[in-house]
């Protein structure tokens, strides 16, 4: 995996604004899907992009623009020390500033940061989301697979096809790394397909599933039939399909799908267990734009 | 697919045969918040963005005669824009300044970024980190996300390239994901 190159994330940020033409979005659109590195770039630089747009208004000080209205703006004086109204003043506290004797420079912040700011980013960085580069577990793809691994049938050609990875390999790679310690349960195989990870665990004929992908969820993209919850501080998702269940949790900058079949508990207890990550850049930004409880948007 | 977020700030469009050519003084009553706001984004400093609300009503007053009625916030913008980059330009002409007497231009001290995010002092951190790009960026992340204009609006008000427009951008929010890391 590779960096992308600049000229790579320029047409990132081109992409985040709508400012691409429909070749190059389908080129950027290939480069996202091959590569989560690119993924990760545009999801911070969307974070920086709403965090910029969310910014709030500044309120000037009070008095400010009344007292400009009420000198008329009328064209500085020839002399500026002559007086006038507030606009003469402008050369004249200019010319102080430079002289270094002008009043006491401003420590004042920008009125922001107030509940009632905060509020209202959260509200407009609701809509600048990148949804580019998000993830979509297929999680009737991932249930079906599990449920053949779990029968001990041949994995249906119709399911993502995923490479076996040899334990001791795995190991060696670093492709397990990452992934939870489940009690009483031993990882029996890893498969993967690209940066997707598949880690079987198994016990006393009891299976789990642990699903791993880069990005972050389109959560209004999952099937029908879920109910949206948490688990621990991340937004997360469950669904029942007859004996087997399926909870996707998005922790950090990935996407865990945890399957299993008879216990609900059992899944539960699997996704509790899933490791916790350092936070990105976008989930910090998220973080603080996301007061107004809708946990899935940032 | 992507979620495009409409501009932040609605560009105001009037359409020509019918509105009137506002005064000064609704110029200044109605859209002085708004103007403040730009000059406060790009200056990085009420007292200087004091100073630029000035100018550039000064220069609405100038120019309202010849005013033809359209997008009253993109013409302010472009106003406060050239305003601002002329002072940036008188600034340079002039002798350096060897002492540090500008507090407000550099990232809050001890304070790192991921703690003034925990902090949800995001709006603080992120205008200090605005006013450390250089003024060709911060105008272009400024007209971009604050005034909400497309890149070729920003390729006509600044008078380059739409490429260089976009490479602007793009330099300015990656400088902005490095210091909020």
């Amino acid at each position: 995996m590779t960096a992308p190159s600049p000229r790579d994330d320029e047409r990132l940020t081109a992409y985040l604004d709508g400012e691409v033409d429909p070749a190059e979005r389908a080129e950027v659109e290939a480069l996202l899907a091959g590569d989560p590195e690119a993924a990760t770039v545009l999801e911070e630089l969307g974070a920086v992009r709403a965090a910029l747009r969310a910014l709030p208004d500044v309120e000037p000080p009070a008095g400010f623009l009344d007292g400009l209205i009420a000198g008329g703006g009328a064209e500085p004086s020839p002399a500026p020390s002559a007086g006038g109204g507030p606009i003469d003043e402008l050369a004249v506290r200019r010319a102080r500033r430079e002289g270094r004797e002008g009043r006491p420079r401003s420590r004042s912040r920008s009125l922001v940061g107030s509940v009632a700011a905060m509020v209202a980013m959260a509200a407009m960085a609701l809509v600048f989301v990148p949804a580019a580069g998000a993830t979509v577990p297929p999680v009737h793809d991932f249930m079906v697979r599990h449920e053949a691994m779990a029968s001990g049938g041949p994995t249906p050609a119709s399911t993502m096809p995923m490479e076996p990875m040899p334990m001791d390999q795995a190991d060696a790679m670093g492709g397990i790394a990452g992934m939870p310690e489940l009690d009483g349960m031993a990882r029996a195989h890893v498969y993967t397909a690209g940066p997707t990870v598949h880690v079987v665990y198994e016990h006393d004929g009891k299976m789990v599933s642990v699903y791993r992908q880069r990005g972050a969820v389109a959560w209004n993209r999952l099937p029908a039939g879920g109910t949206t919850m948490r688990v621990g501080d991340d937004p997360a998702w469950e669904l029942q399909d007859g004996g087997a269940s399926a909870i996707v949790v998005e922790r950090g900058a990935e996407v865990f799908t945890v399957v299993g079949a008879g216990s609900p508990d059992m899944v539960m207890g699997a996704a509790e267990a899933l490791p916790d990550s350092d936070p990105t850049l976008a989930d910090r930004v998220r973080r603080v734009l996301d007061v107004a409880a809708r946990p899935f948007s940032l | 697919m992507l979620a495009l977020a409409p501009p932040p700030v609605a560009l105001d469009v009037i359409d020509p045969g019918d509105a009137p050519v506002p005064t000064w003084e609704e110029v200044a009553r109605d859209h002085g918040r708004f103007i403040y706001t730009v000059a406060y984004r790009l200056t990085g400093r009420h007292d200087e963005a004091q100073d630029l609300v000035q100018e550039v009503l000064l220069r609405v007053r100038r120019g309202l005669e010849t005013y033809q009625p359209g997008s009253l916030r993109g013409w302010l913008s472009r106003i406060a824009t050239n305003a601002f980059l002329d002072e940036v330009r008188r600034q340079k002409r002039r002798p350096a300044d060897p002492l540090p007497d500008d507090a407000e231009r550099v990232i809050p001290g001890g304070l790192s970024a991921s703690d003034a995010l925990d902090a949800a002092d995001l709006p603080d951190y992120l205008q200090a980190a605005l006013r450390g790009l250089a003024e060709e960026f911060r105008v272009a992340v400024v007209l971009c996300d604050v005034v909400g204009m497309g890149y070729q609006e920003i390729a006509d008000l600044v008078g380059v390239p739409v490429g260089t427009v976009r490479s602007r951008i793009h330099r300015g929010r990656s400088q902005l994901r490095e210091a909020l890391r």
